[in-house]
């Protein structure tokens, strides 16, 4: 008889034919259990670390999508909808001149240096508002982007240590964002780049989470509520005013937001974050690429969103392997052959994607070196970075401050 | 304490690990290591198996606070650590079948060229001879204890898929074994 013929039994594992093969099967002794706990717990630890990290840096990189939004509403306030804003941004938006710092300063990682990053803090705290944001009115960027500049300051400062000083500071800053929430639920004056706003506010509430101020519990409820009913139909996000298809760059950020939100014990938000990962899934080619709104939809190249990309992805790997993995190596790629001017907005999404890697990557010790020598070193402004990047003219100081400080790891 | 009681406590303390309580995943590590190792092994992973049980339980601490307690632990671990080997074998796939390869390129000339070395042929060498998916199959069922609605939750395919794929990976280690007096012609006996 043909073996193939044979009818299947219900359990072939247990049926008398296959006897000797069972017994040859279960002569495999278990090898002992290894001792892995210790090796395990450090590895959560780091991964806890790795995480936060994530998170923060994504809102870093956010930021510098919000500054690439207000660049392109004072220079183009009749565009409605906003393709790639980074990409965008190269194509209207003369650059300044970049500051460029030397590959052979770059390649020798540094030491932490505390007393660095603690002054950048305490710059960032000395240029909080008596309201309890940040205004931008030095650097001249639009008032339009206070509560995502505010949102991103307080984000950067949440990281550290929280004295009773700071724990005021951040308390200030989140009854600050509540108060900005506009009748509709969301954070900011309601602009054409509402959504960075109202999503960089969503981020820096849950991680602020002044302890039983019901004020800022409700306002980050309706937040929540408000980022989740603007989920388009295919899963996706863009703009709050358009009805278009979504977009990459936006639903990274819902994405995060609803992430941190479900970390934070809201977890009515499932749906939206299951649909939204799928549509993103959707969007990422077989090399590891993100479009903008499709695969291979790359108008003005995909590093940046392949980063954000990524980090939605983190959390949830085995959703997306194995191009993860080709995800966090084209990162490691791009941002090594990065050689040339600083670009905080691309760097802190690619930093904070390799943050999440097992190991210590030699290109967040470069990236660390090239940062630190073009801090401010002298004067008013000592501690902080000036807006040194195509972008942070939009942002301002407190941008590239807050953006620094948390590529740093010690904001 | 009843497996199902066992279950439950497992559950429990991923709960408890999602609130924050390490001592709680801790526990889960120590229960778990030893089974988790031993599926790799068999599996197919050798010398990556520790990296993979420590894979498996990162990725069971980034999703503790989002898994629910719909099925029995073990199967929760099991679905895991198998898509921790899935991710493996694709990422590792060609230099793992180049060593398969080089393997049974070797063997072949060592059962050539020598009389008296006896051809190795246990668990490993009948479970070498499966494809991964009738090998996980079979290391699911028979070594990790797994009912076959249980091995299909974490494998991802149907119970009646689990069922033909236990069966053909019986039938063909059964003809291993067959074969296995002709392939040792040579082999010393006494």
């Amino acid at each position: 008889m043909n073996p193939t013929d044979e009818r299947i039994p219900d359990r072939p594992e247990s049926d008398p034919r296959f006897g000797p093969v069972l017994e040859t099967l279960r002569a495999w002794p278990d090898a002992p259990a290894p001792a892995l706990a210790g090796v395990i717990a450090a590895r959560i630890a780091r991964e806890r670390l790795r995480r936060r990290h994530a998170a923060l840096a994504l809102a870093a990189g956010a930021m510098a999508l919000l500054g690439t939004g207000a660049w392109l509403l004072l220079r183009a306030p009749q565009e409605a909808e906003v393709a790639s804003a980074s990409s965008e941004l190269e194509a209207v938006v003369p650059a300044p001149e970049p500051t460029i710092i030397p590959v052979e300063t770059a390649a020798a990682p540094t030491p932490e240096a505390p007393d660095e990053l603690a002054r950048a803090r305490e710059w960032l705290l000395r240029h909080q508002d008596d309201a309890g944001g940040w205004t931008m009115g030095r650097s001249g960027a639009s008032a339009n982007y206070t509560v995502g500049t505010s949102a991103l300051a307080m984000l950067a400062l949440a990281n550290g240590e929280r004295s009773a000083e700071l724990q005021e500071a951040l308390d200030r800053a989140a009854r600050f964002l509540a108060r900005t929430q506009q009748p509709s639920g969301v954070f900011g004056p309601d602009i054409t780049g509402s959504l960075y706003n109202h999503a960089l506010a969503c981020l820096a509430l849950l991680r602020a989470r002044p302890g039983g101020d019901a004020e800022c519990e409700r306002a980050l409820r309706r937040g929540l509520d408000l980022l989740a009913n603007a989920q388009r139909p295919e899963g996706g996000w863009t703009y709050l005013r358009s009805r278009g298809a979504p977009n990459t760059s936006l639903t990274v950020w819902a994405l995060l937001v609803l992430m941190r939100a479900e970390e934070a014990g809201y977890h009515d938000y499932r749906p939206a974050l299951d649909s939204g990962l799928a549509w993103l899934q959707d969007v990422i080619d077989e090399k590891g690429r993100a479009g903008y709104r499709r695969p291979g939809d790359h108008p003005h190249g995909s590093e940046t969103l392949t980063a954000a990309a990524a980090l939605c992805f983190l959390d949830h790997p085995d959703a997306l392997d194995p191009r993860l993995r080709l995800m966090i190596e084209n990162i490691r790629t791009d941002l090594h052959a990065a050689a040339g001017p600083l670009d905080l907005y691309r760097t802190f999404f690619q930093t904070a994607a390799l943050r999440a890697e097992p190991e210590p990557d030699a290109e967040l010790a470069r990236v660390a070196t090239r940062l630190r020598a073009v801090q401010d070193q002298h004067g008013d402004d000592a501690g902080s970075w000036p807006p040194l990047d195509r972008w942070s003219s939009a942002g301002g100081r407190v941008y590239s401050t807050a953006l620094a400080l948390l590529a740093l790891n010690g904001g | 304490m009843s497996s199902d009681e066992a279950h439950l406590e497992e559950w429990a303390w991923l709960a408890r690990a999602a609130d924050g309580d390490d001592a709680s995943f801790h526990l889960l590590v120590e229960r778990y290591q030893g089974r988790l190792l031993n599926y790799f092994l068999r599996a197919g992973a050798k010398e990556h198996a520790e990296d993979l049980v420590q894979e498996t339980f990162i990725r069971l601490y980034r999703h503790r606070s989002r898994a629910k307690p719909l099925a029995r632990f073990t199967t929760y671990a099991h679905t895991l650590a198998h898509h921790v080997w899935i991710d493996h074998l694709r990422k590792h796939g060609r230099a793992l079948r180049t060593q398969e390869a080089v393997r049974a390129h070797t063997d072949t000339e060592d059962q050539r060229s020598s009389r008296t070395a006896p051809a190795r042929l246990d668990a490993e060498r009948l479970l070498d001879a499966l494809s991964p998916d009738l090998r996980d199959t079979v290391v699911l069922v028979v070594y990790q204890g797994l009912t076959h609605p249980e091995a299909a939750e974490a494998l991802g395919i149907p119970e009646g898929t689990v069922k033909s794929r236990i069966f053909h990976a019986m039938q063909r280690m059964r003809a291993l074994l067959d074969e296995q007096p002709h392939a040792r012609p040579h082999e010393p006996h006494g």
